[in-house]
């Protein structure tokens, strides 16, 4: 940044003023936009019942194919589900629903959603760019990527909560990429969210990082609505169980789901399995998960 | 982030904020009180993250078109979204030229008339933001039905803050 003056000034004596002592914001209008854009949040968001975020904090724990058939189960019991797949680095929601990229129709009132398995209406932002397997990337100056990628980060997510015509959704699930350092960003974006669950699997590497994501939702004040244990059963003898983990982290454990081969199998198929595979163990086990999300998105402050 | 003036302690006013088209900014700011005046020059590292935040300086009269950032910054985008094809995207880009017509040209500036001295002090705005700061200074002189745009009318505008448009309050 450089800047210039028109002639040389002659200095006022004494300290000058600080930021609080000026009044007005200089005439950028930066905040007045930044509210702007959350008042536009907001009424998108308006038809929604309940925003549900899945988070895990660790990479692997199969938590975007948990969201798929989390939503696929929700939509079993009747609701209208919308999926965000807020993992800008590696989407693939729409794959594990099977929402074809078609032609998008992006109109004055916003973009048209996807629609996966069931009729779950998804966007995420691999939906929006050409090839399917090219990395998704952003362009700008290249000399000063850090400065501003994170920010961008953010403006993405709001733009596609914002801009998506949802329509009247039931839940609309949020599925955030791994790490603890999101959660600041899902709080700020979404003050409105009813629930957060966190995924973990068996193992104490795991466990000790998804940990640091329950800690860091516990200090930003997020609905943690509880710990869900994926792969259970992967390791006979676990140093820490999941219910376990709950307890010593504090939240409610909401379930588990049994390591089931054919669940993982079914992440290529592009249909949640659930859908065609609710009385199996793994299967039983989402529908029950599913009913205790509702009860709590339900008994939780609206 | 705000400006001071350092020579009489006045709060600078954004002005104008221009493209360079390089990808830098010119963002050019006032003093209300006593004319001073700062050219800000942003890299373009700063440029992009004013961008990234989807916010325009110095405001904007309508919601931006759906999608604007993303479809601004994504590098490979499907075409049928009617992606910018430049780096950082073209589309809401803070203008690069003012449109505004020089002092007694046009239909609109008929109406108005300018003092000598008041034509003198607004030469002095760098040519760069003149028509523009020009336009501010005639459409706050329409709103109060003046014929004559004097020194006086001039320092009125500025003190306004209408001539910045911006709202009152702290941030």
């Amino acid at each position: 940044m450089g800047a210039g003056g028109s002639r040389t000034p002659s200095r006022q004596p004494g300290p000058p003023r600080t930021y609080r002592q000026v009044v007005g914001d200089g005439g950028s209008r930066i905040l007045e936009q930044v509210a702007a854009q959350r008042e536009r949040l907001e009424a998108r968001l308006a038809l929604v019942g309940a925003v549900v975020a899945v988070a895990s904090g660790k990479g692997g724990v199969g938590k975007s194919l948990f969201t798929a058939n989390l939503a696929a189960g929700l939509a079993m019991r009747g609701a209208a589900v919308g999926v965000l797949d807020a993992d800008l680095g590696g989407p693939s929601i729409s794959h594990l629903l099977g929402a074809a990229p078609a032609p998008l129709e992006l109109g004055d009132r916003g973009l048209e959603p996807a629609t996966g398995a069931a009729g779950i209406r998804v966007v995420g932002v691999n939906l929006l760019q050409a090839g399917d397997e090219r990395p998704v990337a952003w362009q700008g100056p290249t000399d000063s990527t850090a400065v501003w990628l994170r920010s961008l980060e953010s403006t993405v997510l709001r733009e596609l909560l914002t801009d998506t015509q949802w329509g009247r959704l039931d839940y609309l699930l949020v599925d955030t990429p791994p790490g603890a350092e999101h959660l600041p960003v899902l709080a700020q974006l979404l003050p409105g969210l009813r629930a957060l669950l966190i995924v973990s699997i068996p193992g104490q590497l795991a466990q000790r990082t998804v940990a640091r994501s329950i800690l860091a939702a516990q200090e930003l004040g997020l609905p943690l609505a509880g710990l869900v244990e994926n792969m259970a059963g992967l390791d006979p003898d676990p140093a820490e169980d999941g219910p376990s983990m709950a307890r010593r982290l504090g939240i409610p454990f909401l379930g588990q789901v049994p390591f089931d081969p054919r669940l993982a199998r079914s992440a290529g198929t592009g249909r949640p399995y659930v859908l065609d595979h609710a009385r199996t163990a793994a299967g039983r086990a989402l529908m029950t998960l599913v009913e205790r999300l509702q009860e709590r998105v339900r008994g939780g402050p609206r | 982030m705000k400006l001071l003036c350092s020579s009489c302690d006045t709060a600078l006013q954004l002005e104008q904020a221009a493209d360079a088209g390089d990808g830098t900014l010119v963002v050019t700011f006032g003093c209300p009180s006593c004319d001073q005046g700062i050219h800000l020059l942003t890299n373009p590292g700063e440029t992009q993250l004013v961008r990234a935040l989807g916010v325009r300086l110095g405001g904007r009269t309508t919601a931006p078109p759906p999608l604007q950032g993303t479809r601004a910054f994504l590098r490979h985008p499907r075409p049928e979204l009617g992606m910018p094809a430049t780096p950082g995207g073209t589309a809401d880009r803070e203008p690069a030229a003012d449109p505004a017509p020089e002092p007694g040209a046009g239909p609109q500036s008929e109406e108005l008339s300018w003092t000598p001295e008041a034509r003198e002090r607004l030469d002095r705005v760098p040519p760069f933001v003149r028509p523009l700061v020009q336009s501010m200074y005639e459409d706050y002189a329409r709103e109060r039905h003046l014929r004559v745009i004097s020194p006086q009318v001039m320092d009125e505008a500025r003190r306004s803050g209408r001539l910045e448009g911006h709202g009152e309050g702290e941030p």
